[in-house]
């Protein structure tokens, strides 16, 4: 009994443990910053295209009429549609729909930038979601994974790495040098939302895939590659190559499967995270879908370590830097860069004298 | 120093994490209950705790399936139309169409409507066993139809008025098809995927004026 009752004690206690740590250490926003720039980049973009038919989408006698909007949102939930809001159901008049529209696209672009983050990362959350609720029977996986990035990007502290918001504060502080911003609790507890949704949707994505006939046997990604409508790029010579089109899919299936558990293992992780590549691009060049396979990978990048992102942006830097060596002396930029640190780093002991 | 690094999850107080986490474990229970609820088929567990979880599901954009090319991948469903020009000729076309859709982000979302159309034509169940039925759901059945038709009517009025007025027409009769997919075998004997064999039409959905009277 007493052994029944430790290993309760500590399986409770070791849980509890492996979720304060989950969820509540503190982490660089690198991850979130790199993620903002990204989502924001295609939230622009998608919010962009509409502009090339806004009137004949959400106009009066558009594709879709407010009423069948609302109607289509009661009709699959079997409840009232109030829930489905959207700022869209009340501009009747082309005018208002533009300013609004434009007035979007300007909150998505600096948002993109990371120019008053805290504010703008909400009002692209409320854009989005709106937008989605109103173009409700044009939408597809593109939405939906636009949609949730872009509230754990409100909720966490996207702004506080590369940005505009970033810049400014330590422009501010007199620093010439981009500094690091503190690690915080709710820049992993974002990062960690958006892992956690990726497993989710992988998870369904394979679990549905396990219902059908098709994946089953291997000729699943045959119907994808000789859908006229999705394809962008003539794969139908794989038609004399089975063998490759049932390796592929049972390769999809088995990492969509698998990947809400090595995703997570240290050593398996890169393994994960390079598959997603082929898939996902593949999906972008050929089936068309470039903006649906290129979310796809930003979302996945929640899982490349903040200081990774680091590397790769300082290692950007640094070979901008040796690329114009006539604007600034190595040496005259290199001591600039050592007093603007040290007269950062000496300011708090300056005032405290 | 290494202790204090393995402990810096306790920068907040136990009160604000006991908080946080009841709203984490409400949010994910709320993404994972969307499409763990998706039909077909879903538990009646799952059925109850979206019930639950809708409101805030609905509003924050997260109530989907995520079910993509699942459970399998099928044919597509598109919108042939004939459209009777000012001066009598007749054109026809389809929706949707990448030489007059760009960028590919604009033909994707006309492709989701008419896959859209097809979703809630497929609704309309006009054959059931009645016999089978009481009374209360033959009333349930016929109010579904009623606004799936209904669906039907305003999206296929919303595409006839923009197809009128891009082209100039007069009035525009459309038709919902199937564009079935070939047997890898069929185009090894040299069949196309847009060969005309496999463009089923599944249901006239009407001629419109574009006066939507």
């Amino acid at each position: 009994m007493k052994l029944i009752t430790d290993y309760l004690r500590e399986l409770g206690s070791a849980s509890l443990t492996g979720w304060n740590r989950f969820w509540f250490s503190p982490s660089d926003p690198a991850t979130l910053g790199f993620i903002r720039i990204c989502t924001g980049a295609m939230l622009f973009y998608t919010h962009l295209v509409w502009s090339k038919d806004l009137l004949g989408f959400f106009g009066p006698g558009g594709r879709l009429p407010v009423e069948f909007a609302r109607n289509l949102h009661e009709f699959n939930l079997f409840a009232d549609s109030g829930y489905a809001w959207s700022h869209l159901y009340y501009l009747e008049s082309p005018q208002a729909l533009w300013i609004c529209h434009l007035l979007a696209l300007l909150i998505l672009f600096l948002f993109t930038i990371g120019c008053c983050t805290r504010l703008t990362s909400i009002l692209t959350f409320l854009i989005t979601v709106s937008y989605a609720h109103r173009a409700v029977g044009a939408l597809f996986g593109l939405d939906q994974i636009n949609g949730f990035l872009a509230l754990y990007l409100a909720v966490g502290p996207s702004g506080a790495a590369f940005s505009v918001d970033r810049w400014w504060r330590n422009r501010k502080q007199g620093g010439t040098v981009q500094e690091q911003p503190p690690k915080l609790v709710m820049a992993n507890v974002s990062q960690r939302l958006i892992q956690v949704h990726m497993c989710i949707v992988y998870f369904f994505a394979g679990v549905g895939k396990l219902m059908g006939q098709t994946w089953w046997a291997g000729t699943a990604l045959w119907g994808a590659f000789a859908n006229f409508e999705y394809q962008t790029l003539d794969l139908t010579w794989l038609a004399w190559h089975p063998i490759v089109v049932n390796f592929m899919t049972q390769l999809i299936l088995a990492w969509e499967v698998t990947y809400p558990a090595l995703i997570w293992p240290r050593l398996t992780r890169p393994v994960m995270l390079c598959l997603a590549i082929p898939l996902h691009l593949g999906i972008a060049i050929g089936m068309g879908m470039t903006t649906f396979g290129l979310i796809m990978l930003v979302g996945n990048a929640a899982f490349i370590s903040p200081s990774l992102i680091r590397r790769l942006f300082s290692r950007q830097k640094q070979a901008e830097n040796s690329r114009q060596p006539e604007k600034r002396p190595a040496g005259q930029g290199a001591e600039n860069r050592n007093l603007s640190v040290s007269s950062s780093k000496r300011r708090p002991q300056t005032q405290r004298v | 120093m290494p202790k204090k690094q393995t402990e810096s999850w306790k920068r907040w107080s136990p009160f604000w994490r006991v908080t946080a986490s009841v709203l984490i474990g409400l949010h994910i229970l709320a993404v994972f209950a969307a499409p763990w609820s998706s039909p077909p088929p879903a538990p009646l567990l799952a059925r109850e705790v979206s019930q639950v979880m809708m409101p805030y599901q609905v509003s924050a954009f997260l109530n989907h399936g995520y079910r993509f090319f699942a459970p399998d991948p099928g044919p597509s469903h598109i919108i042939r139309y004939e459209m009777t020009m000012a001066d009598g000729s007749v054109k026809h076309g389809w929706m949707p169409d990448p030489q007059e859709q760009w960028p590919r982000l604009l033909y994707h979302r006309h492709f989701m409507m008419t896959e859209m159309m097809y979703n809630n034509q497929a609704q309309i169940n006009d054959d059931p066993p009645l016999d089978l039925m009481t009374e209360e759901d033959q009333r349930r059945l016929a109010a579904r139809n009623e606004r799936a038709r209904n669906l039907v009517r305003l999206m296929s009025d919303g595409i006839a008025t923009q197809l009128l007025k891009k082209h100039q027409g007069e009035r525009v009769r459309l038709f919902l098809q199937r564009h079935e997919i070939p047997f890898p075998e069929a185009v090894q004997d040299g069949m196309e995927l847009d060969d005309p064999s496999l463009y089923i039409d599944l249901v006239d959905l009407g001629e419109f004026t574009g006066d939507r009277s």
